[in-house]
């Protein structure tokens, strides 16, 4: 028997085939969108939020607007990057829109709705509390002290330091006042102490518009113009002294030859007109911190040490991004129009300038018939300064006769003299640091 | 008068406060526990032969030269503290120096969190060292403990206290892996 079939019967087979092939075929999709990220519920100082893991990883992110708010950290973004900062500590990321590659490289992460940061670098970095509990991530500020304050007064600058035993954020609540967060307690001569509900809020004495600033464990308020900021400001830093002798060699002590050599270079700067500062003028003990302190706000750092042997070595510190005070204003340089410029320039240089000053220094002590080396490395003196600062390393065999020290003292004065007519007019363009040196680089690879 | 006193309520009492005195007592023997980790027993090396890597100076003080040794572990031995030990007797490679002066104490070396800490004895504050000499003592025993795969940075501590510095170098933030 022959079966006939209908055309429109077989049209209805062949749609009704393809429809079902159709229902059998995934739809494509416009974008494939990542699988949402898994999350944990965490604690952001006394804010109820949650961590989300990127790519997967097993590192905690965060993010960092909330942290900024929740914990008072300082925030700054733009350019590609991201910095979290408490006090003078800074955290700082690289922004990534990959979580892939965020979490490769330490970096931040882009997401819709704001920025987040990986929290166990961010507490390594700021010195946080961090925890993990069960399910829930933790993460504050760990408590501090205020252990005392500081009122000097100096050209025309009235600094107010105070002094904690650990790095803290701060807001300045008026010209007199000023909120210490996380500190839970201590107390200060010449300033008033009160709690707060996120720490002490701190009465400062005097009066006038006030600025406010940090410094390792220590939060700076500062009042008043500047006198004389146009004029270069040197601050020579003869190393070691009173207690601390130093290297000891053939009963020349390193205490005695830095502050002679500083002398020298003091009086050959005097006609110049440059203003000029030793760290101390005799034999005194004096910490790292306050020498460092001491050449914060120079043009010029120069700290002076003496070592076995006949080199020279000349070293400077990275120190990239550790003060963000400093880091933000090497950014705002090159834009900031006079006669904000002139301000701000008597505070920071532009970037490199220390490779520059080391690498006039080389010239002129290579002039007088000395070699010297370049290094970097985390050397603490130097580790505050806005401005050039160098560490010099002479050898007993160059400063043990009073003809060698005056010779190295006139070397280091042409130095300091051609950086500054230098340094004045152009900032630096980058990538004028020299090539690295062979010389030891703390933290670089052994 | 002797029933009244043997009431349920006062037998009830006594017993809460012989519970009290007992409990009292026992917290007061407690031993507290130590504010210094002890290491544990993952932190000890099983006994036998171990490599160690050790961080020499070269002869200008410019650069490491690395001796692998090989040390015998005893059974309760720590390796952290073994390597610094180690790296104080002094190379044993041609061409390297100490990075030590002979005759000093060795440090003892505490891990809490992946991070070192290295308590230097007092007689390493009074060594007057230049830079190079400094830098190759901190980051010498530094990279020595660097190399273990449970450190991931290295605190120095002057007499069991936080130090800024031995005279130049800044020790304010741990030591880390160069990147």
């Amino acid at each position: 028997m022959q079966m006939r079939i209908p055309r429109w019967g077989l049209t209805g087979v062949l749609v009704g085939l393809l429809a079902t092939g159709l229902a059998q075929t995934p739809a494509p999709e416009p974008t494939p969108a990542p699988p949402p990220p898994q999350t944990r519920p965490a604690v952001l100082g006394s804010l109820e939020s949650y961590v989300a893991y990127p790519a997967g990883a097993g590192v905690p992110y965060a993010s960092a607007p909330q942290l900024a708010k929740a914990l008072g950290l300082g925030y700054l973004g733009g350019g590609g990057r991201l910095s979290l900062s408490a006090g003078s500590r800074v955290a700082s990321f690289i922004v990534y829109s990959d979580e892939a590659q965020a979490v490769n490289n330490g970096g931040a992460w882009q997401r819709s709705g704001g920025i987040w940061v990986p929290l166990p670098r961010l507490a390594r970095t700021l010195d946080l509390f961090y925890e993990v509990r069960g399910r829930e991530v933790a993460v504050g500020l760990k408590p501090a002290r205020l252990l005392g304050a500081v009122v000097t007064q100096s050209e025309g600058i009235e600094r107010i330091t105070l002094r904690l035993d650990r790095d803290v954020s701060a807001r300045l609540l008026s010209d007199d006042w000023v909120g210490l967060v996380g500190v839970t307690g201590g107390e200060a001569e010449r300033v008033t102490v009160n709690s707060a509900s996120y720490g002490l809020e701190v009465g400062l004495p005097g009066s006038g518009p006030a600025r406010l600033y940090f410094l390792p464990r220590q939060v700076v308020v500062e009042r008043g113009s500047p006198k004389g900021s146009r004029i270069p400001l040197v601050v020579i830093d003869p190393g070691h002294g009173g207690a601390d002798a130093g290297v000891i060699q053939s009963g020349l002590r390193e205490k005695d030859l830095t502050l002679n050599l500083a002398q020298a270079l003091r009086t050959l700067l005097a006609p110049s007109g440059v203003r000029v500062s030793l760290t101390r003028q005799g034999d005194q003990t004096l910490s790292l911190e306050d020498r460092a302190n001491a050449g914060a706000f120079a043009q010029v750092l120069l700290s002076l040490h003496v070592a076995p042997g006949d080199r020279v070595n000349l070293y400077t510190n990275p120190n990239k991004g550790k003060l963000l005070f400093i880091s933000k204003g090497r950014q705002l340089l090159p834009n900031t129009p006079e006669p904000r410029k002139g301000l701000l320039a008597g505070y920071v240089s532009p970037e490199g300038s220390s490779a520059d000053f080391a690498q006039r220094l080389s010239e002129e002590i290579s002039g007088v018939g000395v070699v010297s080396a370049q290094g970097e490395g985390d050397y603490l003196v130097l580790s505050q300064s806005g401005g050039a600062a160098v560490l010099a390393e002479f050898g007993f065999e160059n400063v043990s006769t009073p003809q060698g020290r005056q010779q190295l003292a006139q070397a280091m004065a042409n130095a300091i003299l051609k950086y500054l007519s230098l340094a004045q007019p152009t900032p630096t363009e980058p990538g004028t640091n020299p090539p690295p040196s062979p010389q030891p680089k703390p933290g670089g690879n052994p | 008068m002797i029933r009244r006193l043997l009431s349920l309520w006062n037998l009830l009492g006594v017993l809460v406060l012989a519970l009290g005195l007992w409990a009292f007592w026992a917290s007061g023997n407690t031993t507290v526990s130590n504010a210094v980790n002890l290491p544990n027993e993952d932190q000890k090396a099983k006994p036998g032969p171990k490599a160690l890597r050790l961080y020499f100076a070269d002869a200008g003080g410019e650069k490491f030269i690395i001796e692998t040794r090989t040390v015998e572990m005893g059974a309760d031995e720590e390796p952290h503290n073994r390597a610094l030990a180690e790296l104080l007797k002094g190379p044993q490679v041609q061409g390297a120096n100490p990075v030590v002066s002979p005759g000093l104490p060795v440090p003892t070396v505490f891990l809490r969190d992946n991070l070192a800490y290295v308590d230097l004895p007092a007689p390493y504050g009074r060594l007057g060292l230049g830079t190079t000499g400094e830098v190759m003592l901190v980051y010498g025993m530094a990279y020595t403990l660097l190399d273990f795969p449970d450190v991931q940075g290295v605190r120095f501590l002057l007499d069991g206290k936080e130090v800024d510095s031995l005279g130049h170098l800044s020790l304010l933030e741990p030591i880390r892996r160069p990147q």
